[in-house]
């Protein structure tokens, strides 16, 4: 009757500042009285489109294509090869050549500058059509910056989630803002997918100055005394944070108590492709973990 | 017409989840109405969502009727004497929910002898005590309730679990007095509440209500009934200071409404209601605050919200010849949006472009409705009658609530001037034939419905503690239609009812699903269900139902991409799958010791079986990445009950 492992599910990672909270209470509910089982399920197979994610920060710069396929297809996701990729600032355009050993994977031939304010529009040229198009638009993104300021980070160990919690001092600026938090060991990534990363509005912090709010939580075997951590604390756009929040939606569990219905997430690609070109500006903040934070 | 009366006895009778006996489920069982998820006391009833049903108890509003999460209703059986269900075609003394009225009524104390009867079942044990205060004048029913699996969880290996509490308890009071031949009084209440505790964080919710009606005889012509209602939900959650991450989190929507119910027998073949009915609403739809001397985060509060919902009704039951009785009636209904608020003007995305704000006290804005209320019943012959209806109904407060099964964070919130009233439109027609001197009563049912401006959420709305929660509506229309078949056994060693219906139910919203029709979320096409009592001997009763519903109406994911390292899905259209089809048999014993001379103590135990066959019915299919097998997706799904047996002990005296 136990239900395996729901009670891990409770995503204090990644979770807004008190969404997370009351996630907990038809965990609760489950973990008494339901049980799992995987089942075998029948979707039509036939639906396919282009799907982009791409990236312009000043960290990272590519463009990977590939197709979507059939919810069950089970292989690693079919790259679309021998496109003319381009990305617009405002002024110049600059072009993308495909990777040699990673096909689908298309990097800038020059870096791109990347500066608050500045307009970024990514365009698609296929040489064969999916989805009946071949030509693709991002809508034009503009480069959010961070107008606060960071004091430090703290990594501290809270053994009431089994959890690494990375919390944040900083000054958060007036006026509606968007966050995606992400972290490195030793400078290897830690946070390296999408259900991993931390995601927030300002709603509850906003113009205020956070005392060590829980922005990111790690695993145990994810840290040790004695390591490096960097949180990069990336401004968003609205309507990333948006993409962002409804794929992480979309990624988790649903019940029926608080979900709503499955809906498709957003892009800001035209032509029905799937997927987000994103522009993002980033505050790294490194900090040694010690051992005083072990016992809070 | 459209009405179904069911009484405390029966629902005794109906095996129960974990042996606890609930009205609420009890419906559920009735043609037309069904459950909104599994072993939720929420309804639809006709396709409707369950924001669409007014469920009083005593004339007080109950908005939310589901106690822990829902598994179990609010009303305790002991506590209640008789309920009735109007599916949609509502009195003209009703209004202010498009689909049905669950009337339920308290228990009135006995005016000679003092009762009493009780149970310890297997969650929860309750006592309920009634008796003359002054004989044949006044008297009192309490009746009171709590449950204690979370004792249960002390028992648990996980430490998470073994240091939560969940549990709810409630009272039911209700004192009447009769003044004299033409004034009797009542006063009664209702307070429940739920309380779940882990680790620091806590977190409670309930109902309350009171009541006070004066039932007063003006004259052998002229009768009524004054009656002043509050009704309270709120829940509160958080972390009590001290604590790291300490906040509050607070909700409540509480109404005052008063209510005047005249009865004038004019003349033999007419009979005329006339009232009036003024609520006001104060919606306080939340506040989350950090607490301590370092809070993690501020303050975030979305202002209390006031509005009155008043309406005038008349309605004449007219008996024409000795065949024919018509019914029809007129509701005037009008509602206020009364400042102080802000509303905001919203562009085509939902997003605020401009706000307004309206001072204390001012009627900012009005919406008024006529509602005619038609029915007409022809007596065929003595055993055999044609009925049909005519019912129109605006409805003025909605929830926020996208999920099919609904959480205690229940947010209700009011037509405003960017949110019109749902108005409903069914028309009804049945045949209705009794046999055997009313042994058996056997019916036929047919109804098409209609909603304008029916409420619903964008894709991925966010609908708690949200300021510009108007932008995330969206209006549209929703109809459906459906045939609904009963025979009823009412006397006899058998007892009970089969019932079966055939049921359709649409949405059309602008924004949603391309823009095209879909399957509402409560579309079961075919429900069937059995419920049977077998008195084997005087002492011993035998309970079976048993429920086949067509599978819940789902969207799946058709096709997937990757993006940041996860496998994102791309879904059907809205609704256009469907989970395995709902069955599940439930069983019951029941010895009741027999009446003795002299001694008025008797004692019950009853026995029964949830889901005797342990039909794994799906409460949720989630789809999911392996996390060990990077390009493998899976569906898995969730069922909440197995076979599940209990046993209850009951005693009356």
């Amino acid at each position: 009757m136990m239900m395996k492992e729901k009670i891990s599910n409770i995503k204090i990672r990644n979770t807004g500042f008190f969404k997370m909270l009351f996630l907990l209470v038809p965990l609760f509910i489950l973990a008494l009285h339901s049980c799992t089982e995987r089942i075998d399920i029948k979707t039509d197979e036939s639906f396919q489109k282009l799907a982009v994610e791409g990236y312009v920060t000043a960290q990272i710069q590519y463009v990977r294509l590939t197709k979507t396929s059939g919810y069950f297809s089970q292989e690693a996701p079919e790259p679309v090869r021998e496109a003319l990729v381009t990305v617009s600032d405002s002024i110049n355009i600059y072009s993308f050549s495909e990777s040699a050993d990673q096909p689908g994977y298309y990097t800038p031939e020059n870096t791109i500058p990347t500066k608050t304010g500045n307009k970024y529009k990514l365009t698609i040229d296929l040489k064969n059509k999916i989805g009946g198009e071949t030509h693709f638009e991002s809508e034009e993104a503009t480069m959010p910056g961070f107008s606060g300021s960071i004091d430090s980070i703290r990594t501290i160990w809270r053994g009431q989630f089994d959890r690494w919690i990375i919390k944040l001092y900083a000054y958060e600026p007036p006026g509606p803002d968007y966050y995606m938090f992400s972290a490195q060991r030793n400078g290897i990534w830690v946070t390296d997918s999408l259900s991993r990363i931390g995601l927030t509005d300002d709603r509850l912090v906003d113009g205020q100055y956070l005392p060590g709010i829980y922005v990111l939580s790690l695993y145990q075997d994810e840290l040790e005394v004695g390591d490096t951590v960097t949180l990069f604390t990336s401004s968003i756009t609205h309507d990333y944070y948006r993409y962002l929040d409804e794929a992480r939606q979309e990624l988790a569990p649903k019940a029926p108590l608080f979900s709503g219905p499955p809906a498709n997430v957003r892009s800001n690609i035209s032509n029905g492709a799937l997927g987000y070109f994103a522009v993002y500006s980033s505050v790294a903040t490194t900090s040694v973990i010690d051992s005083s934070g072990i016992w809070e | 017409m459209s009405i179904n009366t069911i009484n405390s006895q029966t629902i005794k009778e109906i095996p129960a989840l974990m042996g606890e006996v609930d009205l609420i489920k009890a419906i559920q069982l009735l043609p037309g109405v069904k459950f909104v998820a599994e072993g939720s006391s929420g309804i639809s009833v006709r396709g409707s969502s369950p924001d669409q049903n007014l469920i009083q108890l005593d004339e007080a509003t109950i908005y939310n009727a589901g106690h822990l999460m829902g598994f179990f209703s609010v009303f305790n059986n002991d506590a209640v004497s008789n309920l009735q269900l109007y599916k949609g075609d509502l009195p003209a003394e009703y209004g202010g929910r498009l689909a049905s009225l669950v009337d339920i009524r308290m228990k009135e104390g006995n005016m000679k002898k003092f009762h009493g009867k009780g149970g310890i079942g297997l969650i929860s044990s309750r006592l309920m005590l009634e008796g003359p205060i002054v004989k044949d004048k006044a008297s009192f029913m309490i009746a009171g309730r709590r449950t204690y699996a979370d004792l249960f969880l002390k028992l648990s290996s996980n430490n998470t679990l073994k240091n939560s509490a969940l549990y709810f308890y409630d009272l039911n009071a209700k004192i009447n007095y009769i003044i004299n031949g033409n004034n009797h009084i009542y006063l009664s209440g209702y307070f429940g509440s739920d309380v779940f505790k882990g680790g620091a964080f806590k977190m409670k919710w309930g109902n309350t209500t009171g009541t006070l009606r004066w039932n007063h005889i003006f004259n052998k012509k002229l009768f009524s009934n004054f009656s002043f209602v509050a009704s309270r939900f709120n829940y509160a959650l958080g972390v009590p200071e001290g604590n790291q991450q300490a906040f509050r989190w607070e909700s409540a929507l509480t109404d005052y409404n008063l209510k005047g119910n005249f009865t004038w027998f004019l003349s033999s073949n007419n009979t005329l209601t006339f009232g009036f009915t003024s609520i006001y609403h104060d919606f306080f739809p939340g506040v989350i605050e950090g607490l301590g001397e370092n809070p993690t985060f501020g303050k975030y509060e979305l202002g209390d919200n006031h509005a009155l919902e008043s309406a005038f009704y008349i309605s004449n039951q007219q008996t024409i010849g000795s065949k024919l009785t018509l019914r029809y009636g007129l509701r005037f209904s009008v509602f206020n949006n009364i400042g102080p608020n802000t509303v905001y003007a919203y562009n085509v995305e939902g997003d605020p472009v401009d706000s307004t704000f309206y001072g204390n006290n001012k009627i900012y804005n009005t919406y008024f409705n006529f509602e005619p209320r038609l029915g007409l019943v022809y007596q065929l012959t003595e055993t055999a009658s044609l009925k049909a209806s005519y019912t129109r109904t605006a409805q003025y407060i909605q929830q926020a609530q996208n999920s099919t099964a609904g959480s205690p964070l229940n947010i209700w919130f009011p037509a405003s001037p960017n949110i019109k009233p749902q108005l409903g439109n069914q028309v009804s027609a049945g045949y209705f034939k009794n046999f055997k001197e009313g042994m058996f009563e056997t019916s036929v049912e047919g109804y098409y419905k209609t909603v304008d401006h029916a409420v619903d959420f964008r894709d991925h709305a966010d609908l708690l503690l949200n300021k510009y929660l108007e932008g995330e509506i969206l209006i549209g229309k929703g109809w459906g239609y459906g045939l609904e078949l009963m025979v009823k056994k009412t006397r006899g060693k058998f007892t009970g009812w089969i019932s079966y219906t055939w049921s359709r139910s649409f949405r059309q919203v602008d924004g949603i699903n391309n823009n095209d029709p879909y399957p509402g979320s409560y579309d079961r096409p075919n429900d069937f269900s059995i419920i049977v009592s077998y008195k084997v001997t005087p002492t011993i009763s035998l309970g079976l139902n048993w429920v086949y519903l067509t599978g819940q109406p789902v969207t799946f994911p058709v096709g997937r991409y990757e993006y940041g390292n996860n496998i994102v899905p791309v879904y059907s259209e809205r609704n256009s799958y469907r989970f395995p089809d709902y069955h599940r048999l439930d069983l019951s014993f029941t010895w009741r010791q027999k009446e003795r001379p002299g001694k008025r103590w008797r004692n019950e135990i009853n026995f029964s079986v949830y889901n005797a066959y342990n039909r794994k019915n799906p409460w949720v299919i989630n789809f999911l990445n392996d996390p060990d097998k990077p390009n493998t997706t899976y569906a898995e799904m969730i069922y909440l009950f197995g076979i599940i047996p209990s046993v209850t002990y009951n005693f009356s005296f």
